[in-house]
């Protein structure tokens, strides 16, 4: 089971575990749950850079219905989670690190909604 | 604003335009809550339940598309909504610095049968004709079958393997790269 907290802007909160490319060391990061992103992270250019991963050259401009225009870049980061290494897409953010709900998939998720609150995501049979 | 800005703002202009009188309808029905990706040049379009999918399939025809995504049915798209990045200042570098700060020494971690067949697989029968052409690109290849994709870009090549084997436990390796220094070697990635 993966725990976390809520903070007091009401967002539950988790530690991901990423891996530095060369060394393998491992570095945690704070990260906001976020339903609503069909994706599996979000992270700062900044942390996806220091930990060694190349950003693919592989831009991928996006608008929608509103007209609002947003390129993405991605890559793919080494992560430890819950107990076991994976590779996992990660969308590049200038600030936010982000954990989507392709990452949250095949887990149930509770929150109790009060700053302190306990976050738990347990993984379904 | 440049010329290259006035071609793409058409092209975007021209998808919005196709999407509202050709597609939104048809597709509310048929494809609620999927995304439809369209090349605003062409018009050729790519619908999905995963956006990156999508988007993968329209670049393969498309390689220059100028890209616009819509959420079928969906008024509360995720990237509409007001993000975090326009109410909270970013983060400093220093800040960075100090989660960096934290940082363990990796556990030692056995890897699955799996990994280890699909590694024994590669390391015998593709390493030897494939590190003198594609060194540096990634390799994914399924559990079980063996069926394999290469590309420069690991999420290419995830979807395309994925479009043969849709069921499929795919792990990562970097043609060429030295194992055991290489973190993301042999681990599991999911595109979807």
């Amino acid at each position: 089971m993966i725990t976390g907290r809520v903070n007091r802007r009401y967002e539950a909160v988790i530690t991901i575990t990423l891996t530095s490319l060369a060394t393998r060391e491992y570095h945690h990061f704070p990260a906001v749950i976020d339903t609503g992103l069909d994706h599996f992270l979000t992270l700062p250019r900044e942390v996806i850079l220091r930990l060694g991963y190349p950003i693919s050259n592989e831009t991928r401009p996006m608008v929608l219905a509103d007209g609002q225009r947003r390129v993405f870049e991605e890559a793919v980061v080494g992560a430890f989670w819950d107990g076991a290494p994976k590779a996992v897409p990660a969308l590049v953010s200038e600030s936010e690190t982000l954990v989507g709900a392709r990452l949250l998939a095949g887990y149930y998720l509770g929150a109790a909604m009060l700053p302190g609150g306990l976050v738990t995501l347990t993984k379904l049979p | 604003m440049t010329t290259k800005d006035h071609a793409r703002d058409a092209a975007v202009q021209r998808a919005q335009d196709f999407y509202s009188s050709e597609l939104s309808q048809k597709l509310e029905s048929a494809a609620p809550g999927k995304y439809v990706v369209i090349d605003g040049n062409s018009l050729d379009y790519e619908v999905d339940a995963s956006m990156i999918v999508a988007t993968v399939h329209l670049q393969d025809r498309q390689p220059d598309a100028r890209i616009a995504v819509f959420k079928i049915a969906d008024d509360i798209n995720w990237l509409t909504r007001p993000r975090r990045d326009a109410s909270r200042p970013g983060r400093a570098v220093g800040e960075f610095n100090e989660d960096f700060d934290e940082r363990d020494t990796p556990p030692e971690i056995s890897r699955s049968p799996a990994s280890l067949e699909a590694e024994n697989f590669y390391n015998t029968e593709l390493r030897a004709q494939l590190e003198p052409v594609h060194t540096g690109k990634y390799i994914l290849i399924a559990g079980e079958t063996h069926d394999y994709e290469i590309d420069a870009d690991p999420i290419v090549a995830g979807v395309h393997l994925l479009d043969r084997q849709p069921d499929a436990e795919m792990f990562m390796f970097c043609i060429g790269c030295d194992g055991g220094q290489f973190a993301l070697h042999g681990l599991p990635i999911s595109i979807k």
